[in-house]
């Protein structure tokens, strides 16, 4: 089954990154897998864990779908109190839906229209979408349209803040402009 | 009296799946039963104190063997045009119940014989315990699998190249072609998941490797780790079927059991017998070649091809 | 039992509670949507409360640091799993029905 690369769109081909991209994203693997080579086995087996850090570089260098995004350490702290604390809300909401018994939920599809660029920015938030109280992220449509599923939907506006505040919250991650938070 | 609560549970829950896994209403859900099947079962042998065992069950049974057997519903699906149905034989209560008796009552009269039967002095189990500081290794699972027991392991070897050729020789006639699935399309998520699990999954498989000799671990954990590594980027379209192994996938391949036995030769002309181990490093020389031959035998049996190519 | 024990178990059963929560919304809700709401946020926090307790009952920085690299790594399959889910779901639905 093979297809015409020339007909498939440019968005829809496996990616081709930059030889600069894939350098930058192999240096970031090497450096978190020797971080947890040497949380899992301290400093017994080094030859053993700088093979593994240089080949798990390689093959992240060869697997990266594209440019990575600068950020800066220092931001890393607040990104990561609001992911924490939304993780927590998220699955106190869903549970206490799920246990409730009349079922609160009120199940609507929403669409925001992102402007966040595509790469890393734009995976961050279609992923922690989906661990936040009461959204979902179901598909990616063309023009950067982002399908959110609510699980209580009687009240878009409060859905679309929800998202636009963690649209805000990355781009600010990232160091990038805020978003105007309209999504339309 | 928790600990009996959480035994009999699964041990409940293992003779519940098993049943439905049988008695599936399709073939689909009872794939899904096994694979839940092969998890609970890593349970029993955490347990059962084997955790070299469960790692080997939760990543060959569960993992691998659910990937292949999924990855087969989905080609029958597409070579019959139709969904795979359950046979009429699992149907007949003529066949299955006295089936199911004679297994039972098998089962039961080995565990009786078993159990009453005197306990050894010198059994080989405890003479291996107590020898196993000769191994070098202080795993005993590592020490009987590739010291005392070395030609068991050397011989597996064999069989699983025997299949990989064994499959080869069924594809040639019905091969299956390339997986269906709109492979060319990249998803959203998939790369950035890609960039980070295949990496991981390169450190889990040699972290295993190395901790195999003193805790539990091994070459064949490491290599089904690292084959669903490869699993992943065959089933997003990063890797394809091509038709004839390279140069290095064929050396990879038996490098396994060519390493093995090649060790194993080495300390012949001292007089020593065959598979008598010249040292630590021995033994993770030939768990390394182990680790590699496993992995790429298990991705090419998935990917139903001689070999691997990237997807241009 | 002191109290870094207790805190411990409780963190560890607080876990099986999201656990078990997550799964009756899997019971309950109507559609497949809603049940991977209830699957991906409720195992995360589930699994969260199972990382910490024990990580408390190890008290090792070391293990500590190792459970939240499997608990960052559990959330990264759930979350894609749930996306690839939801994007083929809506696939099969019939072209009426579609959002």
């Amino acid at each position: 089954m093979t297809t015409d690369s020339a007909t498939t769109p440019p968005s829809q081909r496996i990616p081709t990154p930059s030889g600069r991209a894939r350098l930058l994203w192999g240096v970031q693997c090497a450096v978190i897998l020797g971080v947890i080579w040497l949380a899992l086995t301290g400093v017994d087996a080094l030859i053993l864990g700088a093979i593994t850090v240089i080949a798990g570089g390689t093959a992240g260098a060869w697997a990266v779908p594209g440019m990575p995004y600068p950020w800066r350490p220092l931001r890393l702290f607040r990104f990561a109190g609001f992911f924490l604390w939304s993780s927590i809300s998220g699955g106190f909401d869903v549970a206490w839906r799920a246990l409730h018994p009349r079922l609160a939920i009120d199940p609507r599809w929403i669409r925001y229209r992102l402007e966040l660029p595509a790469g890393q920015p734009r995976t961050l938030m279609v992923s922690i979408l989906s661990l936040l109280p009461g959204t979902l992220s179901a598909d990616l449509e063309p023009d950067n349209v982002l399908l959110v599923h609510a699980l209580m939907g009687s009240d878009p506006d409060a859905v679309r803040a929800d998202v636009a505040q963690l649209e805000r919250e990355i781009a600010w991650f990232f160091s990038l402009p805020e978003p105007s938070g309209d999504g339309r | 009296m928790i600990a009996l609560a959480m035994d009999a549970i699964i041990a409940i829950g293992l003779v519940w799946l098993a049943l439905r896994t049988v008695r599936g209403a399709n073939v689909f859900s009872a794939i899904i039963m096994f694979i839940v099947f092969g998890l609970i079962m890593s349970l029993a042998w955490a347990r059962l104190h084997a955790p070299d065992l469960a790692l080997a069950e939760a990543a060959i049974g569960a993992g691998i063997t659910g990937a292949l057997l999924l990855v087969t519903w989905r080609r029958l699906q597409v070579l019959e045009g139709s969904v795979p149905q359950v046979g009429a034989e699992t149907r007949s209560l003529w066949l299955t119940l006295p089936t199911g008796l004679a297994a039972a009552l098998l089962i039961a009269g080995l565990g009786w014989v078993a159990l009453s039967l005197p306990a050894e002095p010198a059994t080989a189990g405890e003479l291996a315990w107590q020898r196993l500081p000769e191994m070098g290794v202080s795993n005993p699972v590592t020490g009987v699998l590739l010291g005392f027991r070395a030609y068991d392991t050397l011989l597996e070897m064999g069989v699983l190249l025997a299949a990989w050729l064994g499959a080869q020789v069924v594809a040639s006639e019905h091969r299956p072609g390339a997986l269906p699935g709109p492979a060319h399309e990249e998803v959203p998520l998939v790369g950035a998941l890609l960039s980070l699990v295949v990496p991981i999954s390169l450190l889990v498989a040699v972290y295993l490797l190395q901790a195999g000799g003193s805790a539990p671990g091994g070459a064949f954990q490491g290599g089904a780790v690292l084959a669903a590594g490869g699993v992943l980027l065959c089933l997003t379209g990063r890797l394809e079927a091509a038709d004839q192994a390279s140069l290095i996938e064929r050396v990879v391949l038996i490098l396994g059991l060519a390493v093995f036995s090649g060790v194993g030769l080495v300390m012949l002309p001292l007089g020593e017998p065959m598979l008598a181990m010249p040292g630590v490093w021995a033994i993770y020389l030939i768990e390394t070649a182990l680790l590699l031959s496993i992995a790429l035998t298990l991705v090419l049996l998935f990917a139903a091809a001689p070999g691997l190519r990237r997807r241009l | 039992m002191n109290l870094q024990e207790v805190v411990a178990t409780a963190l560890l059963l607080s876990g099986c509670f999201f656990y078990i929560a997550g799964t009756v919304g899997l019971l309950r809700f109507p559609d497949v949507f809603s049940r991977l709401h209830a699957l991906t946020k409720a195992d995360n926090l589930g699994l969260f409360l199972v990382c910490g307790g024990l990580a408390l009952q190890q008290g090792s920085p070391r293990i500590a640091g190792l459970l939240l690299v499997i608990w960052l790594l559990g959330l990264l399959a759930a979350t894609v799993s749930c996306h690839l889910i939801a994007r083929r779901a809506l696939q099969m639905t019939d072209p009426e029905q579609r959002p």
